[in-house]
């Protein structure tokens, strides 16, 4: 998603073979970091909301770890991760790669679902 | 002995302490247990280690407060999760109520993962998106 978004055309295959992503069980996180390359700097780290809103002024999506339970877009408890593509005020907005279209939810409950997986953020963006 | 307390009966806020009346004969002279890390950051803590550090669709769940003799600590269940929801629990973190650390055996991990393995072959394969977001 982030990728499609710099231009970097890839297949999901690919992209998990090389974040070594076990059907059903995915692959720690931090694994996205493999992805760096002479195009692309990847880091994953741990934030704040400040961090987010810098992330964005600079023109790069953050992606989160987040728990769905604070999702009111959810109806099932799971680990998830949405890329965040905007914030207006109150309202987030985030692609999130189980719907099909953007989802907005408040930056409150974003928040929330964000701090219970104790702000783990990826930063994917042009070298 | 070993007594266990669920989460939702003890506060949410830490710190706060235990005193176990009714078994004053066996903890006597026992002074009440310290817990300072309450069960929202014991959960946060297992679930950030599960999803960072060994599989995205692994999950930290309800965590439970076990007093066992002098030690007071979070049992955190470890859930295998898809977009379907919960699978099924494939074993536990312990966290230190007191101080917040997590017990990591070195074959934790890859226990947790076999765990998992055994519990997908036994119900349909789930989705996973952790590249997609990438």
């Amino acid at each position: 998603m982030v990728l499609a978004f710099y231009g970097v055309e890839r297949s999901q295959e690919d992209i998990a073979a090389q974040m070594n992503i076990r059907p059903g069980l995915g692959a720690p996180a931090s694994n996205i970091q493999r992805l760096q390359s002479r195009r692309l700097r990847v880091t994953y780290t741990q934030g704040e909301w400040q961090d987010l809103i810098d992330a964005l002024a600079a023109g790069v999506p953050p992606i989160l770890a987040v728990h769905t339970d604070q999702l009111p877009y959810w109806h099932e408890l799971a680990q998830h991760a949405v890329v965040l593509a905007g914030l207006d005020g109150e309202t987030a907005t985030v692609y999130d790669p189980a719907f099909s279209t953007p989802q907005q939810v408040s930056a409150g409950d974003l928040l929330l679902a964000w701090d219970a997986m104790g702000n783990s953020f990826a930063r994917i963006e042009p070298v | 002995m070993t007594t266990q307390i669920i989460s939702e009966l003890v506060p949410r806020r830490a710190p706060f302490q235990v005193r176990l009346d009714g078994l004053a004969d066996v903890l006597a002279n026992t002074p009440p247990l310290s817990v300072n890390i309450d069960s929202y950051t014991a959960r946060q803590s297992v679930c950030k280690w599960l999803f960072d550090e060994v599989a995205t669709m692994l999950m930290g769940h309800m965590p439970q407060l076990v007093i066992e003799r002098q030690r007071v600590y979070w049992r955190v269940p470890v859930v295998l999760t898809s977009q379907r929801g919960v699978l099924g629990e494939v074993g536990a973190v312990i966290v230190d109520a007191q101080s917040g650390d997590l017990s990591l055996p070195p074959d934790l991990a890859n226990t947790l993962v076999s765990q998992a393995q055994a519990l997908l072959t036994h119900d349909a394969p789930a989705a996973h998106f952790s590249s997609n977001a990438a």
